[in-house]
């Protein structure tokens, strides 16, 4: 409209009023995270890319997941300011945890903790949507999903990002069976399975959407053994 | 020493210009189970010797992990020293909160010598009964720091504080020349041939009583109790002791060092000579 030239530059305001008026103090950096929860394993996987206002690539080869322990990894999207201070908090969380109690925080407190952090900021909130997956004490796979404001769910799969939409209806097909037809096979989620089904969403966003490519970085955390790493390229464009 | 009219403060200063308190809590320290700090080039070692009351109680915690890179051994007052060390841990955490960055031990010299001085000057408090063994690893290399009631703290090649110490600091003394190069092995267990001189003749390190940590390049710190220990006391286990009966240079087996061989058929002495016994200081 004719207001709308005014409204967004109004002569009787100086310019750098105007400028400070219209930051923003997030910005999102794009990407997508997911992870798939097995009976005594957890796969997580991201992209490695991040870019500014959707379309300029800043960087091919960041990591966005960061294992806090052995049994507890954090990964998140939105923005990367906020994601790098929760894995800072979290850490720091864990240190504390660890010298008062002389035990290793579990997943589940872990989970909660998470949920908290988040809602203290409730009006100043973490632009993230977080997901944090581990081994519980039971030696079982879990995957815990945030909303920035910490709206906490436990559930078999989770996906976070720019290609969230893209991959949740592709692992509700195929992990939870929720979409698939009668007929067809329902093979065991195994490790191998999960990272094949983890390596074929990335590609398929990759193909369709533009902050997810570069390459796919998967954690695997299985009982018992230190999480493992594997990455694969994707596309560049 | 009847000393008692000037020693009801810490505040209080003697005519011989001595803080009476202050010296009563470094006695409370010498009256803590004894441990040793030793470091190399490149690696620094703590070891202590836990005390249990009785037969029906665990043994006591004595070492404890500050961070990745340093961690501290305690003697004295063991509640006292609990909070010393949590002191430590949030000043650990707190630095790598600003900076993301181990930290360096010269800190935490700074910070731990104002918070024990505090303590030995201000009216209505106390000197902590207890003194501590930092052991870390930094860019300048490992460190073993001694801190005393008195806020004395202090950087040390090698040194012991506890019970009967007098004993571990004499072996450290005789053998200051074979640390700096010493394998992490070997300086455990020159570590645990010095703890073993504060023992009785009659008791022995054993796997219950004796705990072991290490750090250093490529090691993060690490404490080592029970099953771990008792390999590197096996490896020990053939050196006789300098302070029991001396045999003609009593040839140790395989790793460690041999005890120092006396000279010219000359006894050792029983008891250390006067100047020897100051701690070897940087």
């Amino acid at each position: 409209t004719a207001y709308a030239e005014v409204e967004d530059a109004p002569d009787w305001i100086k310019p750098r009023l105007i400028k400070n008026r219209k930051w923003n103090p997030y910005s999102m950096e794009g990407g997508s995270t997911v992870a798939i929860a097995g009976d005594d394993f957890v796969v997580i996987g991201s992209d490695t890319r991040l870019s500014a206002d959707d379309i300029k690539v800043i960087n091919r080869e960041v990591d966005k997941i960061h294992a806090l322990s052995d049994r507890i990894v954090i990964t998140s999207s939105g923005f990367f300011g906020d994601i790098l201070h929760l894995r800072k908090l979290l850490e720091s969380h864990l240190q504390k945890y660890r010298f008062q109690y002389r035990s290793n925080m579990t997943v589940d407190l872990c989970a909660e903790l998470l949920a908290r952090q988040l809602y203290f900021k409730r009006f100043y909130p973490y632009y993230t949507g977080a997901i944090l997956a581990g081994i519980d004490e039971h030696g079982k796979g879990a995957v815990f999903s945030y909303d920035p404001i910490g709206c906490i769910e436990q559930l078999p799969y989770s996906a976070s990002g720019a290609a969230k939409p893209l991959i949740t209806p592709f692992l509700d097909c195929q992990v939870g069976h929720v979409t698939l037809s009668e007929g067809s096979e329902r093979p065991k989620l195994t490790i191998e399975r999960a990272c094949a089904l983890m390596r074929d969403a990335f590609r398929a966003c990759a193909e369709r959407e533009i902050t997810t490519g570069d390459s796919i970085h998967l954690v695997i955390a299985e009982a018992g053994k230190p999480p493992r790493q594997e990455r694969r390229k994707l596309r560049e464009d | 020493m009847f000393r008692n009219q000037y020693d009801s403060d810490v505040t209080v200063w003697s005519p011989q210009g001595r803080l009476h308190q202050v010296d009563y809590a470094v006695e409370a320290m010498k009256q803590g189970s004894a441990t040793v700090g030793v470091r190399s080039n490149t690696h620094a070692v703590l070891v202590a010797l836990k005390r249990a009351a009785n037969e029906l109680c665990s043994h006591q915690k004595k070492i404890y992990e500050l961070d990745t890179h340093c961690g501290v051994s305690i003697a004295g007052l063991l509640s006292d020293g609990r909070i010393l060390a949590r002191n430590l841990q949030t000043e650990c955490a707190s630095w790598r909160w600003d900076y993301k960055q181990p930290v360096p031990v010269a800190v935490l010299n700074e910070r731990m010598q104002l918070k024990l001085q505090a303590n030995t000057q201000y009216y209505g408090r106390r000197p902590f009964g207890v003194g501590l063994i930092i052991a870390g690893y930094d860019k300048d290399g490992a460190h073993i720091v001694r801190t005393d009631p008195s806020a004395e703290v202090a950087e040390m090649h090698a040194t012991s504080i506890g019970a009967r110490s007098q004993s571990a600091r004499t072996y450290l003394e005789r053998n200051l020349d074979k640390f700096a190069h010493s394998t992490p092995d070997e300086l455990i267990a020159h570590a645990l041939l010095s703890l073993r001189d504060t023992l009785p003749a009659e008791d022995n390190l054993s796997a219950k009583n004796t705990t072991i940590a290490i750090v250093g390049k490529g090691t993060p710190f690490k404490i080592m109790e029970n099953d771990e220990v008792a390999p590197h006391l096996a490896a020990i286990a053939g050196v006789a002791r300098t302070t029991a009966v001396q045999g003609a240079g009593g040839a140790g087996g395989g790793n460690p060092p041999p005890p120092p061989a006396p000279q010219g058929g000359a006894p050792p002495p029983a008891a250390p000579a006067a100047p020897a016994a100051e701690e070897v200081r940087m």
